[in-house]
């Protein structure tokens, strides 16, 4: 009967060794869950955004271009109305100065 | 029961409790990572919206500066073009003072300088180029300035030369008192009172 009972005991003892192991393998799997969890988090904070950063670069250095190129156009225009009329400008001056 | 049965029990027993907890712990582990795949979306998202705040108001100044500087350039064409108009008018009015019409300018100018002041006799200061021809001329120039302002002016041509390009600087007889009448003075008169009107002749509008 002893025998039989020292038997059973250490049926127990096994059983629960099996438990402990399950936990002890429970939390290995939640421990990787959280170093894979900062892992993804510290990935996300070092993201970068270069292709739309460059993107936007190229699209205003397009813009400045073509403001450039408009206030160009409008300075030679400019230029070109101020020489058509310089003579009668001069001769107004000439003008104003003698009268 | 026999013992084999009681441990076959256990063993099934402590098997499905086994079982449980690693179910439980792989749940855990699932929720923990799609939490932070969540969090790190958001994370994303928030980045992403302020680099496109930052890119934008980058582009916005950007592109600010490039119109301010375009309306400089602009502006300073105009302003080339309206300083090469006085810069052509101070060339054409040197060229008048070789012309038959620099007398009467003259006499104008000195006429004007002496209702002004209110004298009958006046000092006349001239430019070094101007003053053998005001020397010439200075008993007509006398005469007419009296003729134009109805009474008899005395002029004294004070040898001291003065740096303009034409036109008198006259004073009353001790210099207390001066009047500028020289080209130079009457283009910057010019200048500041009608360079408006020397746009809207060069530019229109």
């Amino acid at each position: 009967m002893s025998s039989e009972i020292n038997k059973l005991l250490e049926i127990e003892h096994e059983a629960e060794d099996l438990i402990k192991k399950a936990r002890d393998e429970a939390d290995k799997i939640i421990e990787e869950a959280r170093r894979e969890a900062d892992r993804i988090i510290s990935e996300a904070e070092k993201a970068e955004f270069k292709e739309l950063e460059e993107a936007t670069e190229k699209e205003i250095k397009e813009h400045i271009k073509k403001i450039k190129e408009e206030y160009e156009r409008e300075a030679k225009k400019v230029y070109e109305d101020g020489m058509k009329n310089l003579d009668k400008a001069v001769k107004f001056i000439v003008e104003k100065v003698i009268e | 029961m026999s013992l084999e049965a009681l441990k076959r029990e256990i063993f099934e027993s402590a098997n499905r409790r086994r079982e449980e907890i690693l179910k439980e712990a792989r749940e855990k582990a699932d929720k923990i990572v799609e939490e932070a795949k969540d969090k790190a979306e958001r994370i994303i998202e928030r980045k992403r919206e302020a680099i496109i705040k930052e890119l934008s108001e980058k582009k916005k100044a950007a592109l600010a500066v490039a119109r301010l500087e375009g309306k400089k350039k602009v502006l300073e064409t105009r302003g080339s073009l309206v300083d090469k108009a006085f810069e052509e008018a101070k060339k054409k009015l040197i060229e008048i003072k070789d012309g038959k019409d620099y007398l009467n300018i003259l006499i104008k100018f000195i006429a004007e300088a002496i209702k002004e002041l209110g004298k009958d006799e006046v000092n006349i200061r001239v430019s070094s180029s101007d003053y053998e021809f005001m020397k010439k001329n200075l008993k007509i120039i006398e005469k007419n300035v009296s003729k134009k302002i109805g009474k008899k002016v005395v002029l004294n041509l004070i040898e001291e030369h003065v740096n303009i390009i034409g036109g008198v600087i006259v004073s009353s007889k001790g210099d207390q008192i001066i009047y500028t009448n020289s080209f130079d003075s009457r283009i910057n008169r010019v200048y500041d009172e009608m360079r408006d009107e020397v746009i809207k002749i060069l530019f229109g509008g």
